[in-house]
């Protein structure tokens, strides 16, 4: 890693989700240099962890494995996993850029063999699955890894399992004595994707997220549903892992309320409609869903996917933002109370599972590292993009996949000009 | 000289033969054995109550708490107003905020304690607290814990916080859903919290106690009902209209549902003089309706 080697002409984009690795690749493809820098041990970002995307319902692995091939064939573009940036200083073509590589105490000779993991029994909670089950400290972070390299955690350090991982690698890739690395890199411009994060659904106080099992976002619901996740893809309930068949989804949750997130986060409605989708091909028509919406924004061409579910005869669409929730005590069914307003009927509704539709907030925040203005929910502000760091993806909005690929493309060409404007003067 | 001095005023039900009066010997007991002194504000009157919110209109109400505040302000300088009431807490804190606020308010509320002969106005300066914010806040639980002589081994309180120390305010960095603080309070007297206790922020009813007997009944139902499924044996709130309308109504419960209720309702304040080594008396327990008995018990040990 000694050996990053960074000009002014170089393009260095923060974040390797898929807003991050679309830029990076972009950019390689019309000849520039980019050193693309993720925090966690993986490229992938939230996009790795859905099960499905909307409207089309094919696999996210899918389209990674396509970004993936582009990235690996590309010798212009450098990637470093567990890298944060601490400082952006400088003006456009001339950047600094702070950043220090944690260790990951395994080298390249990693083959992902998993020999390393076999002895170790210490369990740390798994973020991929957002931390629904335990994996082992030593490990690979998901199967769509990249780079396909095992990690130790930290806590490991110092112990005899770290010890036994290391006696158990027959290629020589374990490193207990790595350090964390500060590095400086140069840069003409940057692109900052550092994607988004769901909101913290514990905050919304009435619907008990912190205190009934049975209340999950949708982010968790995702893992659920996916045969790699933690239930390989059967739809169990957290509080005693019986099927959950009655499904109640709300909407809104933390998003358009003064009290949490004050935007749209314009994807939540279209993630429930996808998830219904879920319990359909699991259960057929024995699975219930029930939506609960302030009004559905199936924004754009997605109209049609929308009027799609609502002629499945398993979907109800209840009219009705939900005022709280209460467990009953014995089954660990939830039970949501409010108001339908097409008729003003109060109810009582019981179901197996609630989801809460979460909404979506910026990743990072930009203005601890660099000076760039933000909106009030802290998405950077396009308009405002000072000469050569440029916000793509949902560092810049609440996005879904299609419109954060877009935004990235976009702001890999403002990039691109910036550097090609550096090239010229000193051709000059 | 004490070690926390407050500006201090009991309210209507924690006067001499009102409902809260025990409470008001708990909490003297409690504030002398932790070297807090209270200053009451002289001439305190009404907070304005549930009435003000009904009939009394926006200006009254105000008018009301700004005295008390104004009081304070000329004779306890520089001391933080506290309430034991989470009624007059409310009241009072309203007022300060609304008041803060709103400068038309602010002018009209000075005219009207000007018009009513009073030398007063009302600036702002001090801070309204509960009772339970100064214990937590400026005393802190490890500090609370010291005194402990007489720990309440082997008792289980449900926590009832109710809804006025819990909403709109509350009491900094809890949950208005699952506050917690009523829970840390027992496990410091030694007793053990019921921390799944799921009405704890059910309302009692209030003032529709008495204007709405069946619905507010249904309400203190489940609130003692959930107490004993979690195998509470005493609820212990921070406010007198909770504590009042959870303890008094019971027998009448039992006869509209066949009901075997028989529970205690304490206040923190009581729990803590009796682990703090008080007697019996001095926590007032001889003001209950529903005896406390175990906590009589460990009152009559010696310490």
């Amino acid at each position: 890693m000694a050996d990053v080697v960074a000009t002014n002409e170089t393009i260095v984009v923060v974040g390797g989700g898929i807003s991050g690795m679309t830029a990076a690749v972009e950019a390689a493809e019309t000849g520039k240099d980019v050193i693309l820098l993720e925090r966690s041990p993986s490229l992938g970002g939230r996009v790795n962890q859905l099960y499905r995307y909307f409207p089309k319902l094919c696999h996210p692995t899918c389209g990674m494995e396509i970004n993936l091939r582009r990235l690996r064939g590309n010798p212009r573009i450098r990637v470093l996993t567990l890298a944060e940036v601490q400082k952006i200083e400088g003006k456009a073509g001339d950047y600094k850029v702070s950043v220090t590589v944690h260790p990951r105490y395994v080298n390249e000779n990693c083959t992902a063999c998993g020999a390393c993991a076999g002895p170790v029994t210490t369990e740390i909670p798994n973020p991929f699955n957002y931390n629904l089950n335990k994996m082992k400290a030593v490990y690979l972070p998901s199967a769509m890894a990249y780079p396909q390299r095992y990690c130790i955690d930290p806590s490991l350090i110092g112990t005899p399992e770290a010890e036994k991982a290391k006696a158990a690698c027959p290629h020589d890739a374990i490193d207990l004595g790595m350090q964390a690395q500060k590095l400086t890199l140069t840069a003409g411009a940057v692109v900052w994707a550092t994607g988004w994060r769901p909101y913290d659904a514990g905050k919304i106080q009435p619907y008990g997220y912190d205190r009934f099992a049975n209340v999950i976002t949708s982010v968790e619901f995702e893992r659920l549903a996916d045969p790699r996740g933690p239930t390989k893809g059967r739809i169990l309930r957290p509080s005693d892992g019986k099927e959950a068949k009655d499904i109640a989804f709300i909407q809104c949750a933390g998003s358009r309320d003064r009290n949490h997130l004050k935007h749209c986060s314009r994807i939540c409605c279209m993630a429930s409609l996808k998830q219904t989708n879920y319990v359909r091909e699991k259960y057929g028509d024995d699975g219930k869903s029930t939506i609960y919406y302030i009004d559905i924004r199936a924004i754009d061409r997605f109209e049609d996917f929308y009027q799609k579910v609502r002629a499945d005869g398993t979907v109800r669409f209840i009219k009705s933002k939900v005022a709280n929730i209460t467990e009953d005590r014995e089954s660990g069914d939830v039970v949501l109370h409010g108001v339908d307003t097409e008729g003003y009927h109060r109810y009582d509704a019981r179901h197996d599972l609630c989801v809460l539709a979460v909404g979506m907030q910026p990743g990072a925040d930009i203005r601890a590292v660099a000076d760039v203005k933000v909106d009030a929910s802290g998405f950077i502000e396009v308009a405002s993009a000072t000469d050569g760091i440029f916000g793509a993806g949902c560092a810049t909005n609440a996005l879904d996949v299609n419109r954060a690929v877009q935004s990235a493309t976009a702001s890999t060409l403002r990039a691109i000009q910036v550097v090609n404007r550096m090239a010229k003067v000193e051709g000059q | 000289m004490a070690r926390k001095e407050y500006s201090f005023y009991p309210g209507c039900s924690s006067e001499r033969r009102a409902s809260a009066s025990n409470y008001m010997v708990s909490v003297e007991s409690m504030c002398k054995k932790l070297d807090i002194k209270l200053n009451e504000i002289p001439d305190w009157n009404c907070c304005g109550a549930s009435i003000g919110y009904a009939q009394g209109g926006e200006l009254p109400r105000h008018v009301m708490n700004a005295r008390n505040l104004a009081i304070s302000e000329q004779v306890n300088k520089g001391q933080d107003v506290v309430a034991t009431c989470a009624a007059c807490w409310l009241g009072a804190k309203e007022t300060k905020d609304r008041l803060a606020h709103d400068s038309g308010l602010l002018a009209e509320a000075n005219e009207a304690l000007r018009e009513a002969g009073m030398n007063l106005t009302y600036k702002g300066e001090q801070e309204v607290r509960h009772m339970v914010e100064v214990l937590i806040e400026d005393l802190g639980y490890d500090e609370l814990k010291k005194p402990v002589v007489r720990p309440l081994e082997g008792m289980k309180i449900a926590g009832y916080v109710g809804c006025q120390t819990n909403r709109p305010f509350g009491i900094a960095g809890e949950s208005f859903e699952n506050p917690k603080y009523l829970d840390h309070l027992v496990e410091i007297v030694g007793a053990e919290p019921v921390t799944g206790y799921d009405q704890k922020v059910t309302c009692c009813g209030g003032a529709l106690a008495f204007s709405e007997p069946e619905k507010s009944q249904a309400q203190i139902k489940k609130i003692v009902e959930s107490a004993y499924d979690y195998g509470a044996e005493m609820i212990v709130t921070p406010c007198p209209v909770c504590q009042m309308n959870v303890e008094i109504y019971q027998g009448q419960i039992n006869k509209r549902y066949g009901t075997k209720f028989n529970m205690p309702v304490t206040y923190y304040s009581q729990l803590m003089t009796v682990a703090y080594g008080g007697s019996a008396k001095e926590a007032g327990l001889n003001g209950q309706i529903v005896r406390a008995s175990r906590l009589e018990e460990i009152a009559a040990k010696n310490r």
